[in-house]
């Protein structure tokens, strides 16, 4: 049947005669190396590789530096970003290099998450043993991994080249231009961000949209009420608003350069996120102590969901 | 007269061998023999899916010079080998798509020219497949979502309008437009794959 397609005739011949050159190079290459002719340049060789990293070293750096530090252990591949400027093509190399099915698509982002992982995602979802450290919730395919973070931690078995499973993508923070919205964004109060240091969070509302007016941002609104279901089930459910709603700044992120949406508690809604979201913390050993101490000082009741942040992502504090 | 009939025996044996043993022998004649066991059901897998002959072509070879490269990963446990086979091919789908472009690493990896696909070929590899059925799917995998999630599918993919554009037709924030697409798409892929297994 295959010979009344030329195609697949000729597909057929260019597969198994690369295959056949391709073994008698490395056949030539096998033979080679057992002659032990090999050893007079590897002397030189050697020679050559001293010479180049004294002057090198002397001179500048050394040029090609890996963009990732790829390790595998187990059942583990740990994808750490040592240069995030070299490019998603230097970095798929690198993957491919490592044995890893991957490629890396760049997103613009706020300027906390430039340079920094986003999420990995698997075409047909991540595979099955995806544990909760790489991102429990998924959809559409995607897994919250490490959001924010320089090391993503992939299951071997979601990621190895040709076992019909493992594409996976790996989403890397990049500026964003001008008016390009953000695909993911970090508080807009941490370092670098918009607001950092505006005073906006706790505001009011309404004193809130005059200090981000000021600063040259529109504003969106969102109510955020808490949906919490207990310890095991936390949420917080946004809703847009068109108008500034009565209530008191909880949480902002910039939509792009020029665009923030705000996340305003309304009033009535007041005690029962801060105390939710204070209990769920308890429940996490990781936070116990300085909320013991928070207790201690008072502050708990006093800053509500400033400190609740604070304590979840010391960088969003404000030292000015 | 020798040479040929020796090399008409060895196809002979190499044709008795399973896809397991074709694919652990280091032999470029065992691995050209797995090539005649699947290279049109994987050419038809992917002129169902693409429709373009030429897209078709390029992916079939892909995906074989991908196969040689991770021949050595086909474990005999279960999976036929046309399954694995056409897993690689499915990735290698859909990598070019979210590329834009298709994918050409294996063979480059390997060294292998591109072969040019001919009219007598195009017209061959269209022949294969009858998208009677396709059409009828597509319609029904339509049909079954909601209208919201096909109307956002209709704009996006069938109108090739940007989500701004989308978002505005459809009142609705731009995000809540590329989720409705997602959605939409990931069900359409289900129900597509599904039905596609049933068309094959």
């Amino acid at each position: 049947v295959n010979q009344r397609i030329p195609y697949v005739e000729r597909l057929r011949e260019e597969l198994v005669s690369t295959i056949a050159a391709k073994q008698t190079r490395s056949g030539a290459w096998n033979r080679w190396l057992a002659s032990r002719r090999w050893a007079p340049a590897a002397v030189a060789g050697a020679a050559v590789v001293v010479a180049a990293v004294v002057v090198l070293g002397v001179v500048g750096p050394l040029r090609g530096a890996p963009a990732l530090a790829i390790t595998q252990e187990d059942e583990w591949a740990t994808v750490r970003l040592l240069d995030p400027d070299a490019g998603a093509e230097a970095m798929e190399q690198e993957l491919e290099a490592a044995g890893i099915d991957g490629n890396v698509e760049e997103a613009p982002v706020s300027p906390s998450l430039v340079g920094r992982w986003l999420a990995a995602s698997w075409p047909d979802g991540p595979p099955e043993d995806v544990p909760a450290e790489v991102g429990g919730g998924t959809a559409q395919g995607w897994s919250s991994a490490d959001v924010g973070g320089k090391t993503l931690r992939l299951p071997v078995d979601g990621v190895h080249q040709a076992d019909g499973v493992g594409h996976v993508t790996l989403w890397l923070g990049r500026p964003a231009e001008p008016d390009e919205p953000y695909w993911a964004s970090g508080s807009a109060f941490a370092e670098g961000e918009p607001l950092h240091c505006s005073g906006v969070e706790g505001m009011r509302a309404q004193e809130a949209e005059q200090v981000v007016t000021r600063l040259g941002y529109e504003v969106s609104w969102f109510t955020a009420v808490d949906i919490s279901d207990g310890p095991e089930s936390p949420g917080v459910e946004t809703n847009p608003v068109k108008r500034a709603p009565q209530g008191t700044v909880s949480g902002a992120e910039a939509a792009s350069r020029t665009k923030v949406r705000l996340f305003v508690v309304p009033d009535d809604e007041q005690e029962a996120p801060w105390r939710s979201q204070i209990d769920l913390l308890e429940g996490t050993d990781a936070l116990d102590v300085d909320l013991e101490r928070a207790k201690e000082t008072g502050e708990v009741s006093e800053f509500g969901p400033s400190l609740i942040r604070n304590l979840v992502s010391p960088d969003v504090r404000c030292d000015r | 007269m020798r040479r040929r009939r020796e090399q008409g025996e060895l196809m002979g044996e190499l044709a008795e061998l399973p896809d397991s043993e074709l694919l652990a022998a280091d032999d470029p004649e065992a691995f050209g023999v797995f090539y005649d066991r699947h290279v049109l059901a994987l050419l038809g897998f992917f002129y169902r899916r693409t429709v373009c002959a030429e897209t078709a072509a390029d992916l079939t070879a892909e995906t074989f010079a991908a196969a040689f490269v991770a021949r050595r990963r086909y474990r005999d446990l279960g999976p036929p080998a046309r399954a694995w086979l056409i897993g690689i091919g499915r990735r290698k789908l859909a990598r070019s798509f979210r590329r834009q472009r298709l994918d050409m690493r294996a063979r480059r990896g390997l060294g292998m020219q591109r072969v040019e696909l001919d009219d007598e070929s195009l017209e061959r590899i269209e022949e294969l497949v009858d998208l009677q059925p396709l059409a009828e799917a597509v319609r029904e995998a339509m049909d079954g979502l909601s209208p919201k999630l096909a109307a956002a599918v209709s704009l996006r993919v069938g109108d090739g309008l940007p989500y701004a554009e989308v978002a505005r037709r459809l009142d609705c924030s731009e995000g809540a437009a590329r989720v409705r697409v997602a959605r939409g798409l990931a069900k359409l892929e289900n129900e597509l794959d599904e039905l596609l297994e049933v068309v094959q």
